[in-house]
């Protein structure tokens, strides 16, 4: 290695060392993706249900699949994810969710150069920007949600981030080609852009710009949920998901809005109350907690961030999914941004000899605020975000909680021999129930029912070992439905092979 | 005042380290430049010894005495303690192997007026806090106590003097006791339950017509399936969740040890077991070892030898490790740390501890609770005991791993 080759390696500057954990991020998550889709560790809803939407969109079946009830439906149903349609040129080409992983994890990863610019602009100082762009890589939340199958929403995260970007850079277009992407990854996102339509407002005193933003944001939300996903729903009604989720509030958004407005104080107490502070704590500390002295950047992603608290899904309220991805970056911007407000507020002080004595103020001089602190505060948040990474982050050989969808734990080389036996088996054009798990690697066809659910399903594909839905699935179900189909007569047991079943529907 | 001392000592620090760095320039421009990756290269070595340094936790092993005390041995000291002390006609049995290093539940059984009752308690190894988790009602006893994997549940076996015992499951905090069926004469017996999940568990119903039965229990949505069913006699069965495993003995009814084959069961699915040899008896799988990737331990004999194998649920894998026991020995149980191997003698009181890479004797201890001691109380004192009972009756210890400071030497 040459002199010169060396020292570029010794002194690296802020944005390679950002580009290099950028890219080795994408290339480490690209590579664990696809190897947790081919150990069967990937999972029916969601890997298998995205895949089938935009293989059944590259057949004109815009984002159609097969519903937890078994029947064809559209996608627009429950969310407005039209991102997928994005990946259907992908699967002309080449029909593989693997478009999907590669996708998600290079957005994700290189989510830290937008965040590396941000950063550099509230907090002036490379190398903290760089560190608090490179921590939010390490967050542990943040990896699980990535490795958690695919979700339109993970790439929301990024394409914000550069949407704030070019709002700050005051060039329109490239806004608002981010801000149109990022909207189309899940209904809500637009609700964050509708946010940086008021940052327009203020404080960037742009009201031109601001208040189209915010106008044109939120009547793109409100046309979804009252308009578009009621289409596609019996009798026109909203997404079941939202009676669901939010039936503290009445299970509708007028609920939601109405009660924000008459018990406020009782939204507030529930958003507050058991896991959810946890999760508000855990968001903000894993950044450092800096992020609260920038309540501006931070409410970018408050809609998001209400949506998740607000709602009865324990996933919703747990930093290892999706639904945090858009949150977690905009929580390291405001760390930056709220670290200068700090160092601002105790350089105002300084300058006004507000510090007890004339020894602290020779103590914390110009100097340490200026430079010393910032970089130690980014390295530690940094040092953390590696910690705790090791500690709850689900790269293999780190302690991830078991159970969670994350965990790369694969099964013995011959269960996994006998599982491609069996997806082998299986023709292509055949409906097939199949365990959650081999549910991915069948997808492309038109009926795919998750097992127990069977129907009319001509093949029964059931992994013994993991039999059932997730981690919490019903073991004596699963046994149940196993031993009906062992004795039922219109099935016949084509395939045994270490506890991997295959029944196929006599003629 | 201080403040300037401590000034003027960082001062004359600085200042004497900038004459030293002076005299080693070269040394110096090369710090300055590449220092960084002496410190990174420092800071992954301190990383790498940390990980491999083990933390301070030693192996115990609790046993009930042959008094009904719950006494903890450390085998490499030999120092032990009493957990918990047998005394007014209350004593300690039944003692769980399972929950963690910091659970401990055993069954009291207490004698007074002519009756028998038994409680389970729990002890929090921590805390050493201890707490009774069901109140039996006189002529009742919740009999072999066991954790769920969350340990927020327990499961135990109910006898009564009205009706076959039955599984019965409760929060570990004492709350919401379920039985798997109606508490009724009449219906078969339930016995050797073992966790499926938080709200499942695997229990052998013993009918009238000789044959034993498999179920899997729901008791939260009140759901079963039926597994299995033999006319043979089957042991304590143990489960591997990870491979949804279910590994259990059988043999013909009344034949010895050396005729038990070991089954495995994948859902519906029995799947064969490598590299155990033809006319081989396997017998007593323990309870998954998580320091060996879920390992049972196993005792295998060929009618002249016996000893320890290790059966790995996942690849469905037997051997032989260099550990040999006496004859007749059960209830093999591995140390938390994957390091020792213990065993009782055929009646139960007696236990030995070896090394599992070995074989090397580390302890041994006399004067444990008699298997049966439980079975026997409760048949004098009328209550219904099927003899099949006595093929779930499990040994009276448990290993656990307990912070080097919270074990008084």
């Amino acid at each position: 290695m040459s002199r010169k080759a060396l020292r570029r390696l010794a002194y690296p500057k802020p944005g390679a060392f950002v580009l290099f954990f950028a890219l080795l991020y994408s290339v480490l998550f690209v590579f664990l993706s696809i190897y947790k889709h081919e150990i069967y560790a990937s999972s029916r809803f969601d890997l298998g249900n995205m895949d089938q939407a935009v293989w059944n969109s590259a057949r004109g079946d815009i984002l159609e699949a097969t519903d937890e009830t078994g029947e064809i439906s559209s996608r627009l149903k429950n969310h407005a994810d039209f991102l997928l349609l994005a990946f259907v040129p992908f699967y002309w080409i080449y029909e593989s969710p693997y478009w999907l992983l590669i996708v998600q994890a290079i957005t994700v990863g290189l989510g830290a150069i937008p965040l590396y610019w941000l950063c550099l602009r509230f907090l002036g100082r490379q190398w903290p920007a760089a560190f608090i762009a490179v921590a939010y890589l390490f967050n542990p939340g943040l990896q699980a949600a990535n490795l958690f199958d695919f979700h339109a929403q993970m790439m929301a995260g990024t394409l914000l981030l550069f949407a704030f970007h070019y709002l700050l850079e005051r060039r329109l277009k490239l806004f608002l080609l981010f801000a149109v992407l990022a909207a189309l990854a899940k209904e809500e996102i637009v609700l964050l852009v509708a946010m940086m339509g008021l940052y327009a407002v203020w404080p960037l005193k742009r009201p031109k710009w601001g208040i189209p933003i915010f106008l044109a944001g939120t009547a793109y939300f409100l046309f979804v949920m009252k308009v578009l996903i009621p289409a596609f729903n019996p009798d026109g009604d909203t997404s079941e998901l939202v009676g669901v989720r939010y039936e503290a509030f009445g299970g509708s958004i007028t609920g939601v809005l109405r009660t924000a407005l008459t018990d406020p104080f009782f939204m507030l107490g529930y958003a507050l109350s058991g896991a959810r502070l946890q999760y508000i704590l855990q968001l903000l500390g894993l950044a450092g907690g800096f992020a609260v002295f920038s309540p501006l950047v931070l409410a970018i992603p408050l809609p998001e961030l209400a949506i998740n608290v607000l709602s009865q899904r324990p996933q919703m309220v747990s930093i290892r999914y999706h639904y945090s991805a858009p949150i977690i970056p905009f929580v390291y911007l405001a760390t930056a941004a709220g670290l200068y407000n700090v160092l601002r507020f105790a350089l105002w002080l300084r300058a006004r000899n507000r510090f007890p004595g004339p020894r602290m103020r020779r103590l914390i001089s110009r100097e340490l605020l200026v430079e010393r602190v910032p970089l130690l505060v980014a390295l530690f948040i940094l040092l953390m975000n590696v910690q705790m990474n090791y500690e709850i982050g689900p790269l293999p050989w780190f302690h991830s909680p078991e159970n969670h969808s994350s965990v790369i734990d694969p099964p013995a080389p011959e269960h996994l021999e006998a599982l491609d036996g069996a997806v082998a088996r299986i023709p292509p054009e055949a409906s097939v129930s199949a365990s959650n798990w081999i549910g991915p690697h069948l997808a492309h066809r038109d009926y795919l029912y998750l097992f127990p659910l069977i129907k009319d399903a001509d093949y029964v594909v059931v992994d013994e070992r993991k039999p059932g839905y997730d981690t919490f699935v019903e073991p004596v179900v699963a046994l149940q439905s196993v031993r009906n189909l062992r004795e039922d007569d219109s099935y016949e047991l084509i395939y045994s092979e270490n506890g991997v079943l295959v029944f196929e529907r006599r003629p | 005042m201080r403040f300037s001392l401590l000034n003027r000592a960082a001062n004359d620090l600085d200042a004497r380290l900038d004459r030293r760095l002076l005299r080693h320039r070269r040394f110096t421009r090369g710090f300055a430049r590449y220092g960084w990756v002496t410190f990174v290269a420092l800071a992954l070595v301190i990383t790498l010894v940390a990980s491999f340094t083990k933390v301070g936790r030693s192996q115990q092993i609790l046993y009930v005495s042959e008094g009904g005390d719950v006494v903890m041995l450390d085998p490499d000291s030999g120092a032990s303690s009493v957990i918990y002390e047998a005394g007014d006609g209350a004593y300690a049995t039944g003692l769980t192997r399972t929950g963690g290093s910091r659970n401990l539940a055993f069954t009291v059984l207490k004698e007074s007026g002519g009756t028998l009752r038994g409680d389970i308690y729990t002890v929090d190894m921590n805390r050493e806090a201890r707490a009774r988790i069901t109140n039996a009602a006189p002529g009742e006893v919740f009999a072999s106590p066991d954790f769920s994997f969350g340990t927020g549940g327990v499961s135990a076996t109910h006898y009564s003097r009205t009706a076959p015992p039955n599984t019965f499951t409760v929060q570990s905090i004492g709350y919401g006791g379920i039985f798997l069926e109606p508490n009724l004469p009449g219906r078969p017996a339930l016995l050797g339950p073992v966790w499926i999940s938080e709200n499942a568990l695997f229990s052998w119903s013993a009918g009238e017509s000789g044959r034993m039965v498999l179920k899997a229990y729901n008791f939260a949505e009140r759901r079963q399936a039926t597994v299995y069913e033999t006319r043979n006699e089957v042991g304590y069965p143990a489960y591997h969740r990870d491979s949804n495993a279910l590994v259990f003995a059988e043999r013909p009814r009344g034949a010895p040890l050396a005729e038990s084959r070991l089954r495995l069961l994948v859902g519906t699915d029995f799947l064969p077991i490598s590299g155990i040899e033809e006319g081989t008896g396997v017998y007593d799988p323990s309870p998954p070892t998580p320091a060996l990737d879920g390992e049972m331990a196993v005792i295998w004999t060929d009618g002249e030898e016996w000893g320890i194998g290790l059966l790995d649920p996942e690849t469905r894998e037997f051997r032989r490790t260099d550990v040999r026991v006496p004859a007749g020995s059960r209830n093999p149980q591995i140390s938390r740390n994957g390091d020792y191997v213990a065993t009782t003698g055929p009646d139960g009181t007696r236990l030995l501890i070896q090394e599992l890479a070995t074989g090397r004797e580390v302890a041994r201890v006399e004067g444990l609770q008699r298997l049966g001691t439980t079975m026997n109380k409760m048949k004098e004192h009328g209550l219904r005991v099927p003899p099949e009972a006595e093929w779930f009756t499990q040994a009276n210890f448990g290993w656990r791993a307990l912070r080097d400071g919270q074990v008084e030497p």
